[in-house]
């Protein structure tokens, strides 16, 4: 029997954070059906879990924590499947609404091993301290600092030195 | 060299471009949800039964007649002598062989 109170709360987390969960996942996968299905996944846990959490105010970092996690144990499991997800973004943008600099980047963020593409994600897109970050990938500050600087460094091997030169705008 | 700014800019131009609608609602996943745990409670209840059930059967076997300890074991009556039958034309029995040294 589903707890109506619990069912409440879920739906309402779900109204506020599934866009943006969706999106986070998105920049981790690189494909919106992926994102989809993990996101979907990533709820499903939480409604799961639901009943047995003491406390239930903070769902959002929590549902972030299962987004990443489940993202990575996916990433881990398709090494040993016959069917290879690219690293590539399978998707890429082609209309005018993004420029040709983010274009590249985010390209090239897909090479980026899926670990260190986590980091860059949740550091500098969901603005999570090095601390918080570690949580959500249960690995130490010094594993996140490493990955994060790796993962940029990897991006700057990708994009050539003239990348920054390139206008930023949105 | 990639800056800091130039990811966060990235990201926040994928996100300015929009999203294809979600394909689920909460009331889908709370439906899955459900199903997921009646799933579990069956398999749950199917394990408890089938691991009793295993129990008294293991009980039951050991508890039959024949896998009981077997009592008390007396040594049979060793043959009387006269009674072993020699065939006439047997071969005589070899000499014990004495180890060296001995007489």
């Amino acid at each position: 029997m589903s707890d109506p109170i619990w069912n409440a709360e879920f739906s309402a987390c779900f109204d506020r954070c599934a866009g943006g969960m969706r999106f986070t996942t998105y920049l981790l996968c690189g494909d919106w059906h992926e994102a989809e299905d993990l996101m979907q996944a990533a709820f499903l846990k939480l409604y799961l879990a639901g009943p047995r959490l003491a406390r239930r105010e903070g769902l959002e970092p929590y549902l972030r924590r299962i987004v990443v996690r489940t993202f990575l144990a996916e990433r881990r499991r398709v090494r040993w499947r016959r069917e290879r997800v690219t690293d590539a973004p399978p998707e890429v943008p082609q209309d005018a609404a993004i420029s040709e600099d983010k274009l590249v980047l985010w390209q090239a963020l897909g090479t980026v091993p899926p670990r260190q593409r986590a980091v860059l994600v949740l550091r500098y897109w969901t603005d999570l301290s090095v601390e918080e970050t570690a949580a959500a990938l249960k690995c130490s500050t010094g594993t996140v600092k490493s990955q994060g600087s790796r993962g940029l460094v990897a991006l700057r091997r990708i994009l050539g030195p003239d990348f920054a030169d390139l206008p930023v705008e949105v | 060299m990639v800056r800091e700014q130039d990811v966060r800019a990235a990201f926040a131009a994928l996100n300015a471009r929009g999203a294809p609608p979600l394909a689920v609602t909460a009331e889908d996943l709370i439906e899955c949800g459900d199903r997921v745990r009646k799933r579990r409670k069956k398999t749950l209840a199917a394990a408890c039964t089938g691991l009793a059930v295993a129990v008294v059967l293991a009980g039951v076997f050991v508890a039959l007649p024949e896998h009981r300890a077997p009592g008390e074991i007396t040594p049979a009556r060793l043959p009387d002598s006269t009674s072993i039958f020699v065939p006439p034309d047997a071969p005589p029995m070899p000499e014990p062989v004495r180890p060296p040294g001995q007489r």
